[in-house]
C-alpha cells in the first residue's frame, strides 16, 4: 500500500509536468497564430445585402410630368449617385465586417483545432502516462509475486516442519493418554459426569513439577483420584528430542469419564 | 480501514507467535481402571510377650477389600515396613502406585489391655490423613480394627463406612444322632464373634433389626406355628407380638422404630397388616385373594414394597404404608420376591429368578433398570449394609447354606466363613455407634 | 353290632370311592414328568384298568390311608389326581372316625423366598382342607399349618428331592 503511493507521488508529477507543457505548446501556438484554412461546413455564408424597394410607380402628367420628371429624374440621379456611394460605403463596411468576421472565425476556428489539439495531445500523453505506469505496474506485481511465491515456499517448509513435529507431539500425546488412563484408579460409587482439570507440569525427564487442580469436578474424592492418577503415571513418555519439549512443558488433563 | 486492517493481522501474527511458543497442551482421559483405591496397609508391629489372638492389620485388610472399593496391595511387594511416622519413606510407596498408606502398632500396656494406634497417609500429597491411638482390652481388638476401617474408609471414600455393623442371621446345625438346632445369631459384619441370641429345636425365621439397633423381631416355630417376637439383644427379654389364627410372620419395622409390618393370614390368606407397637393396633393394608407378605418399608417411612402373586406369580408392588391401591414394579421375569429399600431410598434389592436360577437383583426406582448382581442359582435373603454399598445374601456352596456379601454394584464379592451348619436369612444391622476411644 | 355297620358303611363308601376311581381310570394322571414322592404310591385309578368302584379292595384303600404325604407342582397347590386319592381315604376315614381331628401341614422346597414360601405352604394346606370339607369333613375338625421351606424332607438340590418337599403333611 505505501508503496503505491510513493510510486503514484512520482507518477503524478510527470502526468502534471506533462500536461503543463502541452498546454505551453498549445498557448504558444496561439500566440505565435498558425492559419489554418477554415473550410466551410456546408453553412452558406449568406450576405445581408439591403435590396432597395423597387416598387412600380405610376406614370405621372407630362410637363409636370417632365419637371417632375426631371426632378424626379434628378432626384432619382442623387438618390441613384447617393445610392451607389451608399452602396460602395455599405459593401465596403460589409466587406470589412466580412473580412472580421472571416478573421473572428478564422481564429474562433484555429482556437477550437488547437484545443483538439491539446486534448488529443494530452490524451496521447495520458495513454503513454498510463502505458508506462501499466509496465511499473506489471513490474511491480511481479515482483511482489516472486516474493509472495517465496514467502509461501518458506511457510509451507514451516509447515511441513511443524506437521512432523505435530505427528510426534501426536504420537506422544496418544502415549502419555494411554499411560495416565491406566494409572487412574477412578471411584466407584461417585455421580455420573463428573469433570476435573488438572494442570501438570513436567521436567524434561517427564517427572512431575507440579500438579494442581485448575477445575475441580465438585467431589474432593474425585478430584484425589485424578491427581494421583497423574503422580502414578509419571514419569511421563516425552519425545527424544529435547527441542520438541516446550510442547509438553505444561500439560492440561481434562478428566471426563465416558460411562 | 487500511490502517484498522494492518492492525489486526499484525496483532494475529503476533499472538500465534506467542502461542506457539508456550503452548499448553490438553489431553483428555475418557477412561480409567477400576480396580479401587491402591492402597497398603503394613502389618501393625507388636509389642508384648505373646501375640494377641486377634490380628488387628488382617481384619482392617479383610474389610477394606470386602467392601469392593479398594485394591490392598500384597505385603510381598513392600520394600520397607514402616510402623512408625518417622519411618515412612513415601518413594517406598509411589513406586507400588500406592495412593493411601496405613500403618500402625499393638502394644501390651498393662495385662490384658492393649494400645493400638495407626495413621493413614496420602502418599502422593505425603500427608497424614488421619491418626488415632486406643486403649482396649483385648476382646476389644476386633473391634477396634473395623474402627479403623470405618476410619480409612471414610477418609478415603468420603461415605461413612459399615465395618462396625452387625449382623443377624439364621443357623441349623443337624448334630449327628440329633435332632437338629436352630439359632438366631449375631456377629460382627465379618461373620466373626457370634453370639446366640435364640435357641429353639423348630424352625427359626426372617430376623429384623429395629432402628436403634438394640432389638431383634423374628418367627419362631416353637409352639409348632409360626410366631412373632420382639427381644431385646442387650438384656435378652422378649415379647410375643402375633399370634393370630394362621401365619404369624416377615415382620418388618418401621424407620420410627414404632410400627411393625407383617403378614398374617388371620383373614383367610396372606395378607399385610402394620401394627402399633404400642397399642398393638392392626390396620390392614392389603385385600386380595392372593399371597401378600414380605413387606419392606422405605426409608421415609411413606411406603412399603411387598411381594406378590396377585397376576400369577410373586412380583414387587408398591403401595403407600396408610393403605391404597398397589403398583406393580417388576415386569421382567416370572419370580421377583423379597425386595428391601437401600438406605438412601433410590433402589431396591430383591430374588429375581433368570431362566429357572435365583439370583440377587438391584433395581433403580427412577428408571426401573434392573441388574443382576450374582450369577449363582440359589441365592436369596438380600440385605443392604447401612451405607447402601455392600448387600449380604445366603447362598448355597457345596451343598451348604452360607452369607456371601457382594458390593452394591456388583463388582466384589466375598464368602463368609462359618462354622458349621447351615446358615440363612442374614439381615444387616443399623449403623452401630460404638462409643470410641479416642485421642 | 356297631362293627357290622361299620362294616356296611365303610364298604358302601369303598364301593362309592371306587366308583370314583373308575372314573378316573380314563383320565391320564395329571402330575409332571417327575417321579412319585415317597409314599405317594400309585393311585389303583392311573394306569390299569382299573377295578371299578364296587371293586376297590379294603387293602387298597388301606394302602391310600397309610399314605400321608400328598404332593405338589413347583409353585402350585392343585391337587393331583394321586393326592386325590390319598385325601379321600383320608376323609373317609375321619368321616368314619368323627372324634378324630386331622392337622394339615403345608411344605414347599427350597426354592424361591422363604416367606412366600410360607404362604405357599398354607395354601396347599388349605387346598386339601377345602377338599376334606367338600367330602364332609366339618371344618372345625381340620387344623392347617405351613412350615414353608422349612422342614424338609431331603437336602439335595433336584427335582426328585424337590418334589418330595413340596408336600402336604397329614396328621391326627
Amino acid at each position: 500500500m505505501l508503496k503505491k503511493s510513493g510510486r503514484r507521488n512520482p507518477g503524478r508529477v510527470r502526468a502534471v509536468v506533462y500536461a503543463v507543457l502541452v498546454h505551453a505548446v498549445v498557448i504558444g501556438l496561439l500566440v505565435i497564430g498558425f492559419r489554418w484554412t477554415i473550410q466551410p461546413t456546408g453553412e452558406k455564408v449568406v450576405q445581408a445585402v439591403a435590396v432597395p424597394e423597387t416598387a412600380p410607380r405610376k406614370p405621372e402628367a407630362p410637363d409636370k410630368r417632365k419637371q417632375e420628371e426631371e426632378a424626379r429624374k434628378n432626384a432619382e440621379a442623387e438618390k441613384a449617385a447617393a445610392e451607389k456611394a451608399r452602396q460602395a460605403e455599405l459593401q465596403k463596411k460589409q466587406e470589412l465586417a466580412e473580412q472580421q468576421r472571416k478573421e473572428t472565425e478564422r481564429r474562433k476556428a484555429e482556437a477550437a483545432r488547437k484545443q483538439k489539439e491539446q486534448a488529443e495531445q494530452q490524451k496521447r500523453a495520458a495513454a503513454q502516462e498510463r502505458q508506462k505506469q501499466e509496465k511499473l505496474r506489471q513490474k511491480h506485481a511481479e515482483q511482489s509475486l516472486k516474493e509472495q511465491m517465496a514467502a509461501e515456499e518458506k511457510a509451507r517448509q514451516a509447515a511441513a516442519q511443524a506437521a512432523r513435529v505435530a505427528t510426534v507431539v501426536d504420537k506422544y500425546k496418544a502415549l502419555i493418554r494411554q499411560r495416565v488412563s491406566r494409572s487412574w484408579s477412578r471411584p466407584l460409587g461417585v455421580a455420573k459426569g463428573l469433570q476435573c482439570v488438572v494442570s501438570v507440569r513436567l521436567t524434561p525427564s517427564g517427572e512431575v513439577l507440579a500438579a494442581m487442580v485448575v477445575r475441580s469436578s465438585g467431589n474432593p474424592l474425585f478430584d484425589r483420584s485424578v491427581e494421583n492418577a497423574v503422580y502414578k503415571a509419571a514419569p511421563l513418555p516425552l519425545p527424544d528430542d529435547p527441542t520438541l519439549f516446550d510442547n509438553f512443558r505444561e500439560i492440561e488433563f481434562l478428566f471426563n469419564p465416558e460411562e | 480501514m487500511m490502517r484498522a486492517g494492518i492492525k489486526w493481522f499484525a496483532m494475529a501474527t503476533m499472538m500465534l507467535w506467542t502461542a506457539s511458543a508456550q503452548a499448553v497442551l490438553t489431553i483428555e482421559i475418557t477412561r480409567g481402571v477400576e480396580t479401587g483405591l491402591p492402597i497398603a496397609i503394613v502389618p501393625f508391629s507388636w509389642e508384648g510377650p505373646v501375640a494377641p489372638s486377634q490380628n488387628v492389620s488382617d481384619v482392617i485388610e479383610a474389610d477394606l477389600a470386602r467392601s469392593g472399593r479398594f485394591a490392598v496391595l500384597p505385603r510381598k511387594d513392600f520394600i520397607s515396613t514402616p510402623h512408625q511416622d518417622k519411618d515412612v519413606v513415601f518413594k517406598d510407596w509411589r513406586i507400588l502406585k500406592a495412593e493411601a498408606l496405613v500403618i500402625g502398632s499393638v502394644k501390651l500396656v498393662s495385662p490384658g489391655k492393649f494400645q493400638v494406634q495407626f495413621r493413614l497417609y496420602d502418599v502422593f500429597k505425603e500427608t497424614q490423613l488421619a491418626g488415632f491411638r486406643y486403649t482396649v482390652a483385648g476382646a476389644m481388638l476386633r473391634s477396634v480394627a473395623h474402627q479403623i476401617s470405618d476410619i480409612v474408609y471414610e477418609k478415603l471414600t468420603g461415605e461413612p463406612g459399615a465395618f462396625s455393623t452387625r449382623i443377624a442371621y439364621i443357623t441349623r446345625e443337624e448334630p449327628p444322632h440329633a435332632k437338629p438346632v436352630y439359632k438366631l445369631q449375631v456377629a460382627d459384619s465379618d461373620g466373626f464373634n457370634p453370639q446366640t441370641v435364640v435357641r429353639s429345636a423348630e424352625p427359626l425365621m426372617s430376623p429384623a433389626w429395629s432402628p436403634d439397633g438394640k432389638r431383634l423381631a423374628y418367627v419362631s416355630f416353637e409352639d409348632k406355628r409360626s410366631k412373632v417376637y420382639i427381644q431385646n439383644i442387650t438384656n435378652g427379654q422378649r415379647e410375643l407380638i402375633a399370634e393370630f389364627h394362621g401365619i404369624n410372620s416377615a415382620p418388618a419395622w418401621s424407620p420410627d422404630g414404632k410400627q411393625l409390618a407383617l403378614t398374617l393370614s388371620r383373614d383367610g390368606n396372606a395378607e399385610i397388616y402394620i401394627m402399633r407397637l404400642d397399642t398393638r393396633a392392626l390396620k390392614r393394608l392389603t385385600y386380595d385373594p392372593a399371597i401378600d407378605t414380605e413387606a419392606a418399608w422405605s426409608p421415609d417411612g411413606k411406603d412399603i414394597i411387598f411381594t406378590s402373586d396377585r397376576a400369577g406369580s410373586p412380583q414387587i408392588y408398591r403401595m403407600s404404608a396408610t393403605g391404597g391401591p398397589a403398583e406393580r414394579l417388576t415386569f421382567e421375569g416370572d419370580y421377583n420376591a423379597r425386595a428391601s429399600y437401600a438406605p438412601d431410598g433410590k433402589s431396591i434389592t430383591f430374588v429375581s429368578r433368570q431362566q429357572g436360577n435365583f439370583r440377587i437383583a438391584v433395581m433403580q426406582l427412577d428408571n426401573r433398570t434392573m441388574q443382576i448382581l450374582t450369577d449363582t442359582s440359589l441365592d436369596e435373603s438380600p440385605s443392604f449394609a447401612p451405607n447402601g454399598r455392600m448387600i449380604i445374601y445366603a447362598t448355597e456352596v457345596r451343598g451348604r447354606g452360607v452369607l456371601a456379601s457382594v458390593s452394591a454394584d456388583g463388582r466384589v464379592r466375598q464368602l463368609f466363613k462359618f462354622e458349621e451348619g447351615d446358615v440363612r436369612e442374614p439381615a444387616w444391622s443399623p449403623y452401630n455407634r460404638v462409643l470410641q476411644y479416642k485421642e | 353290632m356297631k362293627n357290622g355297620k361299620h362294616l356296611v358303611v365303610s364298604l358302601l363308601i369303598a364301593f362309592a370311592m371306587a366308583g370314583c376311581a373308575g372314573e378316573q381310570a380314563v383320565k391320564p394322571s395329571t402330575t409332571g414328568g417327575g417321579e412319585q414322592g415317597a409314599g405317594a404310591q400309585t393311585a389303583p385309578a392311573a394306569g390299569t384298568a382299573g377295578p371299578s368302584a364296587r371293586e376297590l379292595s379294603a387293602q387298597k384303600r388301606a394302602e391310600l390311608l397309610a399314605q400321608h404325604r400328598v404332593h405338589f407342582a413347583f409353585d402350585s397347590s392343585a391337587i393331583d389326581d394321586d393326592a386325590r386319592a390319598i385325601i379321600e381315604a383320608h376323609a373317609s376315614y375321619l368321616v368314619d372316625n368323627p372324634s378324630i381331628n386331622v392337622t394339615l401341614q403345608g411344605n414347599c422346597d427350597e426354592r424361591g423366598t422363604r416367606e412366600y414360601n410360607l404362604a405357599l405352604g398354607e395354601r396347599r394346606a388349605q387346598s386339601v382342607e377345602k377338599m376334606m370339607k367338600v367330602l364332609g369333613v366339618a371344618g372345625s375338625r381340620i387344623k392347617t399349618v405351613s412350615y414353608g421351606e422349612e422342614k424338609p424332607l431331603c437336602e439335595e438340590h433336584n427335582e426328585s428331592c424337590w418334589r418330595q418337599n413340596r408336600r402336604v403333611d397329614i396328621s391326627y
